[in-house]
């Protein structure tokens, strides 16, 4: 099985170093190809990569200025050589077995296949330590948190040499999810649940994240790759083309990558509907609505009455595979009119 | 130089103005007769001195101030002749151990355990009017248990959305998690009491967050300063560098090095160690002393050195000297960002001490420009020169002290003039109490209790509590609501072998809403949309039909399976009020359809759980351990226990509760005699839910009064009309039962000694109250409507205004509107 590994990143030099060394301690058998694309870094991840270069089949595309996640990506696929591509984002660290797992299934699902695995958090990470030294970074570290980290650092530190040889006590800081919400660990739950129920539902490209799954190159780019347009739930458009395309998602819980928390500006918390509604209007696919009374059981949403919500991913599943359009009437009058997606002063 | 000084002539005249118009108010206020208890924390110089400069300038005005406390500093204090009254206090000790690794979960249950119940003893033993204190964590909770009306003196730093916060770890916990625990396994009754917070800070210095706090300026002792000694026979032409190891904090092993390395340069050095450091120093440009007077040395100085306690930094700043600061706790780290920000000096790491070489490139590089940094730091002090903390503090309690004597003070939120309280009350009573009665019944209570307030011959009431106090004590405005509601029952109830049954079961109404409002309360540059309530079909209410709407447009967003027509955009220009309305029909059964026997996992987890922390808290478990019941029984049994325990013991009345989640009604209902459809439904479902019993809300409206021949009505003001709430509990093999807490609406609890003149309809209102609590735990009525639960939480009319963060839809504070419902039987 010929996979190639496809990582964006844009300055996460020291939470890369962790991920590429997360990537050489794979216990899947054959070759294995990573393709690092370096999208406007100026953080030294360039002196990093190099020096890398000589343990690991290591492919680096350099890009000058930063050109955003999704062409970096159909750049990285561009460049690989494998039959197949797995995506990781250089903030997400590989389980020791995350590629041996998603070798078995596409040895099980074939080509067509549309891997989608699990993703968990690893909380405490906001301020990380030389994954080197295991000491504090330069910088704006707080001295409190100095302290702390020193105090807590049985909890907190991760270090290369602990990928190595002790990721068990990684595993046991994790939490599931890719950032350590419940929201995200009940998503996770309900996709699991999704896969269980409907292995072959409809939505099941919903399973899919950009920073753990699996597809053939050739699919990826009969689809046209990543969509640039989008900044955000790009990993959902890709996938919803894919499964257009013929692909057949899987869910696989065992290859688990693990999120290196960092902070995060959730000021831009509605880019998911966002993104569903770019689809929606893509795709003129106005089923994809249902998502937005799905994910408002999860995040509420303080405008969209209760009788309304689809309460999880199963629910979601037999609306958008059995509903009549017909019934969509109240949701489209709905959405249409809400305080938020409205049009100002339209209706 | 002129526009300053008219400008600083003008802010000098202004505060003057201020403080005399306090000054008047608080003139007649008893200050004898109000004690205040200080509590300090005498292990550290700042949290002594704090209080004590507050303490001094109350004893001035004249109140009684007592002081409890423990610690190396408590001397200060009782030299000054304060009362000292040894307490339980966390010894430093425990602190620094806990800090040195930046945990701040010093306070365990254990220690909160016994600072609580030192705290509550005291307070029972001297009964003070106001309990004041400086890092004494525990005395929130003793507020709650002895309802001891409290003032916290506090960091700006740490209030709610401060502008400069620190990002920290998820992990690092801030030590709070222990006293929230301690709250829900102890704290059964809330009692009621102020808060009143006193930010010890400089708004240029830590500005405010999102509320508008009461700051009092920097707790520090005022200059002039006691002289000392420490100066004489030292050269002065070197420039001084004042450093100030603190009283608490690290160990001072650092100094040896520090000192040593410091022998050479090219300033003076005093050290201040509060007694922590025994080494010996023989450098000339060096000298260490346990203490001087901050005030007295910073005049002196050219620099201070030290963590950034807040003390020092508002002295130095005061004296317009620059900082240099290597922060051990959070707050530190908070004040000396800000020094940084402001350009007043310069932040280090903690590791700069101990590695020396930073340090001493700072003080070098901050000396080397001494004389920008001065020249800010000259500029800032002006800031803080313009407060005098005690004196702010004491105006703020004297202005606390003020409020509390008006006879019903009254919340902005709840306030109504008189006008508009009578078209409330007009609108939501029979209309056999017209505008004019309604008057006459106000006027006539004003000197019997009725709350009020007045200004100038304007009356302004309360629209819960005035409510209330009418609802209990005036028997015309009771009995009227009281007789209409029964005639309204009569027409679906009859008494059959001591209980109640219903004429009906099945009922089909026309039934209309009417949502008007007035575009002068939405400013008029804001979109408005509106989201009006209508039935939904469910096991109860079938064969719902639309007839009519005005405007006819409304139809284009008409969501009738989600129960509203649904974002409505109006323009609000040009019209005095705007009238929305619909008619339909729909037919209502008493019993529900049928429901399903069993719950999905899901819906049971949906319906099932609650907050841990809330099946946990002392006031559930404390009624659950009252309870005289079989804890074994069946749910429904153990429901109706539950519910019949609650209908026994609270009764009816309008609440003010913030929030209408369960957690806000449990604890409501059990810290209270009563409380409305809501709270009493909410926290019968938690109490439910903490049995492991499925439980849930429903919502609708109930058909009002009589109004003709089959006819009903009821209007309302600033109010929803559906908003009325009953519970559903289910039970295994039968499915969703309905639980209704009217029958203490019209049961014994309702009626008092004042409000039921009618001694024949006293007795009528015991008798039958219980029958209809009999009734409504299984059974239900036709005459009332079911809608989406939502209607709770998405107001009527929200109005769209751009904020910082983008556009928002809320609802406009001053919205005034009005909403009627009628059903007619068809």
């Amino acid at each position: 099985m010929d996979i190639s590994i496809v990582i964006a990143t844009h300055n996460q030099q020291e939470r890369l170093r962790l991920v590429l060394a997360g990537l050489r301690g794979q216990t899947a058998a054959g070759r294995c190809e990573v393709v690092v694309v370096e999208d406007g870094c100026s953080d030294g991840t360039a002196k990093m990569l190099d020096a890398m270069r000589g343990p690991m089949d290591l492919k680096v595309v350099r890009l000058q200025p930063n050109q955003g996640r999704c062409r970096a990506r159909n750049r990285g696929v561009e460049a690989a050589s494998g039959e197949f591509v797995a995506f990781l984002d250089g903030d997400a660290l590989p389980h020791p077995q995350w590629l041996q797992h998603h070798q078995a299934a596409l040895e099980q699902g074939g080509r067509a296949s549309l891997l989608c695995g699990a993703e968990y958090s690893l909380p405490g990470l906001e301020y990380l330590q030389d994954p080197q030294s295991g000491q504090p970074m330069e910088g704006e570290t707080p001295s409190v948190v100095r302290d702390f980290c020193h105090s807590q650092r049985q909890d907190l530190i991760l270090t290369e040499a602990m990928v190595r040889t002790a990721f068990e006590r990684i595993e046991e800081r994790a939490v599931p999810g890719g950032y350590p919400f419940p929201e995200l660990e009940i998503m996770q739950q309900q996709l699991a649940a999704l896969f269980a129920r409907h292995p072959d539902s409809p939505i099941g490209w919903i399973g899919f994240f950009p920073h753990n799954g699996v597809v053939a190159k050739e699919a990826f780019l009969a689809v046209g790759g990543f969509d640039p347009d989008m900044a955000f739930s790009e990993g959902w458009d890709l996938a919803y083309r894919l499964q257009q395309h013929g692909c057949r998602p899987f869910f696989v819980p065992q290859a688990k990558t693990y999120h290196l928390y960092h902070y995060h500006d959730f000021a831009e918390g509605l880019a998911p509907q966002r993104a569903m509604r770019y689809m929606e209007r893509k795709y003129g696919d106005c089923k994809l609505l249902l998502f937005h009374f799905w994910y408002a059981s999860i995040w509420p949403d303080p405008f969209l009455p209760e009788e309304t919500l689809l309460g999880d991913l199963v629910e979601l599943h037999q609306a958008y595979a059995h509903w009549p359009t017909s019934r969509l009437r109240d949701l489209q009058t709905i959405w249409a009119h809400h305080p938020t997606w409205a049009e100002p002063n339209g209706g | 130089m002129l526009k300053k000084l008219r400008h600083h002539i003008a802010t000098g005249l202004q505060k003057l103005s201020v403080r005399l118009e306090r000054a008047s108010t608080a003139e007649n206020l008893p200050r004898h007769e109000c004690p205040v208890l200080i509590f300090f924390h005498g292990y550290s110089l700042a949290h002594t001195v704090r209080p004590l400069v507050v303490g001094r300038a109350l004893r001035e005005r004249g109140y009684p101030v007592e002081f409890a406390g423990r610690g190396p500093y408590t001397a200060r204090i009782a030299d000054e002749g304060f009362t000292v009254y040894e307490l339980e206090t966390m010894p430093q000790s425990r602190m620094d151990e806990y800090l040195a690794r930046s945990d701040y979960g010093y306070y365990d249950a254990e220690w909160i355990g016994r600072c609580v119940q030192a705290e509550r003893a005291l307070i029972r033993r001297l009964n003070p009017a106001l309990a004041l204190a400086d890092m004494r964590p525990t005395l929130r909770l003793t507020a709650s248990f002895e309802g001891v009306d409290i003032a916290l003196i506090e960091a700006a730093c740490n209030q709610p959305d401060y502008p400069f916060p620190i990002r920290l770890p998820a992990a690092f916990s801030s030590g709070s998690e222990p006293f929230d625990e301690y709250a829900r396994d102890h704290l059964a009754t809330f009692k009621p009491h102020h808060t009143l917070c006193l930010l010890a800070d400089v708004p240029q210095f830590h500005p405010p967050g999102a509320e508008s706090p009461c700051y009092v300026g920097p707790l520090i002792e005022s200059p002039p300063p006691r002289p000392s000694a420490v100066l004489d026979d030292w050269d002065d032409a070197l420039p001084l560098v004042y450093c100030n190891c603190g009283s608490t904090g690290a160990d001072l092993g650092f100094l040896d090095e520090m000192l040593r390395r410091m022998a050479d340069k090219p300033y003076r050095v005093l050290v201040t160690t509060a007694g922590r450091w025994s080494g010996r120093v023989e450098a000339p440009n060096i000298r260490v002393v346990d203490f001087v007077p901050a005030a007295w040395v910073l005049a002196r100085a050219a620099l201070l050195v030290g963590t950034g306690g807040i003390g020092s930094i508002y002295h130095a700043l005061r004296q317009g000297v620059p900082i240099i600061g290597a922060p051990e706790h959070l707050d530190q780290e908070y004040h000396l960002n800000r020094v940084r920000d402001l350009g007043l000096g310069c932040k280090l790491n903690r590791d700069a001490f101990l590695g020396v070489d930073p340090l001493l490139a700072a003080i070098d590089d901050l000396l080397a420009r001494h004389g920008e940094f001065a020249a800010r730091c000259r500029a800032f002090a002006a800031h803080v020169g313009a407060w005098d903390g005690g004196e702010a503090a004491a105006d703020a309690i004297d202005a606390f002290f003020v409020a509390q004597q008006v006879a019903h003070p009254i919340e902005a939120a709840y306030r109504m003039p008189e006008a508009e309280f009578l078209h409330q009350l007009a609108l939501s009573t029979p209309a056999d109490l017209g505008v004019e009665t309604l008057r006459t019944l106000l006027h006539r209570n004003l000197a019997r209790g009725l709350p009020h307030s007045r200004q100038g011959s304007q009356l302004a009431f309360d629209r819960a509590d005035s409510w209330n106090w009418l609802y209990d004590h005036e028997p015309a405005f009771f009995e009227s609501d009281y007789r209409a509601l029964e005639e309204k029952r009569r027409a679906f109830f009859q008494p059959v072998n001591g209980h109640i049954a219903l004429l009906r079961h099945r009922q089909r109404y026309r039934l209309t809403y009417t949502y008007r409002f007035y575009p002068a309360t939405v400013p008029d540059d804001r979109e408005v949309r509106l989201f009006l309530p209508y039935p939904i079909a469910n096991a109860q209410q079938e064969d719902i039909e639309l007839r009519a709407c005005a405007p006819d447009q409304l139809r284009a967003c008409f969501a009738p399976q989600a129960g509203f027509f649904y974002g409505y955009p109006v323009c609000v220009e040009g019209a005095d009020a705007l009238e929305f309305s619909y008619t339909c029909e729909l037919t209502v059964h008493s019993r529900l359809g049928p429901t399903p026997a069993r719950l999905s996992e899901r819906e049971h987890r949906c319906y099932s759980e609650i907050e841990p922390e809330l099946a946990r808290a002392a006031a559930v478990k404390g009624f659950f351990a009252a309870l005289d019941w079989d804890p074994n029984a069946e749910p429904l049994a153990k429901a109706r226990r539950i519910y019949a325990e609650l209908a026994a013991t609270k009764r009816f009345k309008k609440t003010k509760e913030r929030a209408q989640d369960l957690a806000s009604c449990i604890h409501l209902v059990l810290n209270d005699n009563g409380g409305h459809c809501i709270t009493l439904s909410n926290a019968f479902i938690v109490l439910c839910r903490a049995q492991g019993i499925a439980a849930r809300a429903v919502t609708g409206a109930l058909t009002g009064y009589p109004a003709g021949e089959g006819r009903f009505a009821m209007a309302v003001y600033n109010e929803i009309l559906f908003g009325h709430t009953w519970a559903e509990v289910f039970a295994p093999g039968r499915g969703w039962v309905p639980v209704e807490f009217h029958g203490i609406v019209i049961g014994r609890q309702a009626a008092t000694e004042d409000n039921v003149a009618d001694e024949g309809l006293r007795r009528h209102i015991a008798d039958i109250g219980e029958r209809y609590v009999d009734f409504y735990f299984g059974q239900l009525d036709c005459h009332r409507v079911v809608c989406s639960n939502s209607v709770k939480t998405l107001p009527q009319l929200l109005a769209r205004r751009q904020t910082a963060t983008g556009p928002q839809f809320h609802t406009p504070d001053g919205l005034q509107y009005e909403c009627r419902l009628t059903f007619e039987c068809i």
